[in-house]
């Protein structure tokens, strides 16, 4: 509809403020919007997170994963390379890998059997010469055009990520070096263990997911099963920081208070916790890290999180599906030579994340409603204005500030509109 | 034999009926102390990786959970409605049965239409010690790719 194009046209040119301290709720339901962010973000320049090599660990071994909304393979050829294909047939589109994983020398389409190697490229057709000397392709027929459209992969140290622009930045340079040195710290380089999945489906734009998690402001006012169980101060010291060069990238991590401090610590009289767990381990970690950080959220753009909560280490992607609804999509990870004890603190940590975690519904609950609000009234706006109205990192221990939200809109408008930065 | 398949699905009953009366403080009581309670994705449970979306290892666990359901967690409103079919005595021994069934879970938000949330298979254990039959362990294990929304209810 011509008449929806325009509207949308003229919308682009009105966001409501030269900053980023409005964000207009149409952004979150505008279905045009929606088809732009997919051609420019997700097939653009940027990087999805596909899963952690150690999920396909010998050669033929292939995992499905996806890009947008686009189904993609995730697969270790011969020379112990990851490639990322994309699942669709070149001859009929049809998805070519239908196991969520599966181990195969090659890969062939269920359809009409077109047989790819590990790399993509097009070995076999059947009748390719036609049957009994009759018919067939012709002579001149390109196989190696019509080969499974391969991503640009990077693999930093064990996480795997892809993208379909192969002029994209370097993870090093994309990430910058200050949270690239994040990223590394959880991804150290020792070899990796996925300890399981978790998979929701949540009615809410996509955007929704890494703003939350940029978001420091919520934390203590939402998520009141910590503090009610007297296990977090509100006083705990942080640092929250942009990326230099695009904001859109974000770091918040914290120190816990120990254990035994928070027990005696007079302030704590005012939180005074009202409950006590009677079950006391899914909530006693151990010192892990060479520092002492106790939560860790990383955001990248445009929506994956890398977050270290104690010793619960897990990666949350989210898999657009439409403008209104998206995947949630966690992969629970450890390091190989855990051993038992580690993975079962890791496990029971859990019970804080997920589906029913004791933090994550309260979170996964909000965005509905957001959301809710969101698609009923597109001409109203959110207001980002927490810490100011400028995108640079807060100064060094201010924990509450909507910097990084209003860093991620920087980029997206430029990326989305060619609106120029503040 | 039959009467203790009656029994087992009296259980059975009586687990799907407090959750759905919305009397969660009875649910801990149909658990012993040292029980071990496991909500677990079929991809998870089959590729034996130890993640659950729950896991309590003790009754006191479950009695965490209620405390947070009703006073920590924020979530929207909802009814649950859980059926529970075929439930069987897989093996027993001198005061353990292993038993399994098979469980449909729909929730209706205000406003929304009835959803399913979870569907999938039980298999679990349940002490006979006892004049009243108690779950001494059970591994819920759901075939559900993505979840909708949030699990806020035991299963």
């Amino acid at each position: 509809m011509a008449s929806v194009a325009i509207e949308f046209q003229k919308k682009t040119l009105e966001w409501p403020t030269e900053d980023c301290t409005r964000i207009p709720n149409w952004v979150y339901s505008d279905k045009d919007n929606y088809q732009l962010e997919l051609e420019k973000i997700f097939y653009g320049p940027f990087w999805s997170f596909i899963g952690l090599d150690c999920e396909v660990p010998n050669p033929g071994d292939y995992k499905r994963a996806m890009v947008g909304e686009r189904p993609v393979i995730m697969v270790r050829d011969k020379d112990n390379q990851i490639n990322v294909l994309l699942n669709s047939c070149a001859h009929r589109a049809a998805e070519v890998c239908l196991d969520k994983f599966g181990s195969n020398r090659v890969l062939m389409c269920p359809y009409h059997q077109w047989t790819y190697d590990l790399k993509g490229k097009l070995m076999g057709v059947p009748f390719r010469k036609g049957a009994k000397g009759i018919g067939g392709y012709p002579a001149d027929f390109d196989m190696a055009a019509n080969s499974l459209k391969a991503l640009r992969v990077e693999v930093v140290n064990g996480a795997v990520f892809a993208t379909f622009d192969h002029n994209a930045l370097p993870m090093k340079d994309y990430l910058t070096e200050k949270v690239y040195e994040k990223f590394t710290r959880v991804f150290d380089g020792r070899k990796l263990k996925v300890l399981g999945y978790q998979r929701q489906r949540l009615r809410g734009n996509w955007k929704l997911y890494p703003e939350n998690l940029k978001d420091s402001y919520h934390a203590t006012l939402l998520h009141v099963f910590l503090i009610s169980f007297g296990l977090y101060r509100m006083d705990q010291k942080g640092n929250l920081f942009n990326d230099d060069k695009t904001h859109a990238h974000n770091v918040v991590e914290s120190i816990a208070t120990p254990r035994d401090q928070l027990k005696s610590h007079d302030e704590m009289r005012s939180y005074k916790s009202n409950f006590e767990l009677n079950d006391m381990r899914p909530v006693t970690p151990v010192k892990e890290f060479p520092d002492d950080i106790t939560i860790q959220n990383l955001t990248m753009f445009p929506c994956l999180t890398v977050q270290q909560q104690q010793n619960l280490l897990q990666c949350r992607n989210v898999i657009p599906l439409g403008p209104n609804e998206f995947e949630l999509s966690w992969t629970f990870f450890g390091y190989e030579d855990d051993d038992e004890e580690m993975t079962l603190r890791r496990t029971r940590l859990a019970n804080l994340t997920g589906a029913a975690g004791y933090i994550s519904v309260d979170d996964n609950e909000v965005f509905e409603l957001s959301a809710s609000g969101m698609l009923a009234n597109p001409d109203l706006n959110c207001v980002v204005e927490l810490g100011g109205s400028s995108s640079e990192s807060p100064q060094a221990g201010e924990m509450v500030s909507e910097s990084a939200i209003r860093g991620f809109y920087e980029l997206y408008r430029e990326v989305m509109y060619g609106h120029p930065r503040p | 034999m039959s009467e203790n398949i009656l029994k087992a699905e009296r259980l059975y009953a009586t687990h799907a009926q407090v959750i759905c009366d919305n009397e969660l403080e009875k649910w801990p009581e149909l658990y012993t102390q040292e029980c071990r309670y496991r909500l677990i994705s079929r991809v998870n449970y089959e590729r034996n990786l130890p993640m659950c979306v729950i896991l309590a290892e003790s009754r006191g666990a479950l009695i965490d959970r209620v405390t947070a359901i009703r006073n920590t967690l924020v979530y929207a409103p909802r009814y649950v409605t859980h059926l529970v079919s075929n439930v069987r005595i897989v093996k027993q021994d001198a005061n353990l049965l292993h038993t399994r069934s098979q469980f449909v879970v729909y929730f209706t938000q205000t406003d929304g239409n009835p959803r399913v949330q979870l569907l999938g298979r039980s298999f679990d254990q349940i002490d006979t010690s006892q004049s009243e039959w108690l779950f001494a362990a059970r591994d819920v294990v759901f075939d559900n790719e993505l979840v909708p929304g949030s699990i806020v209810h035991p299963i």
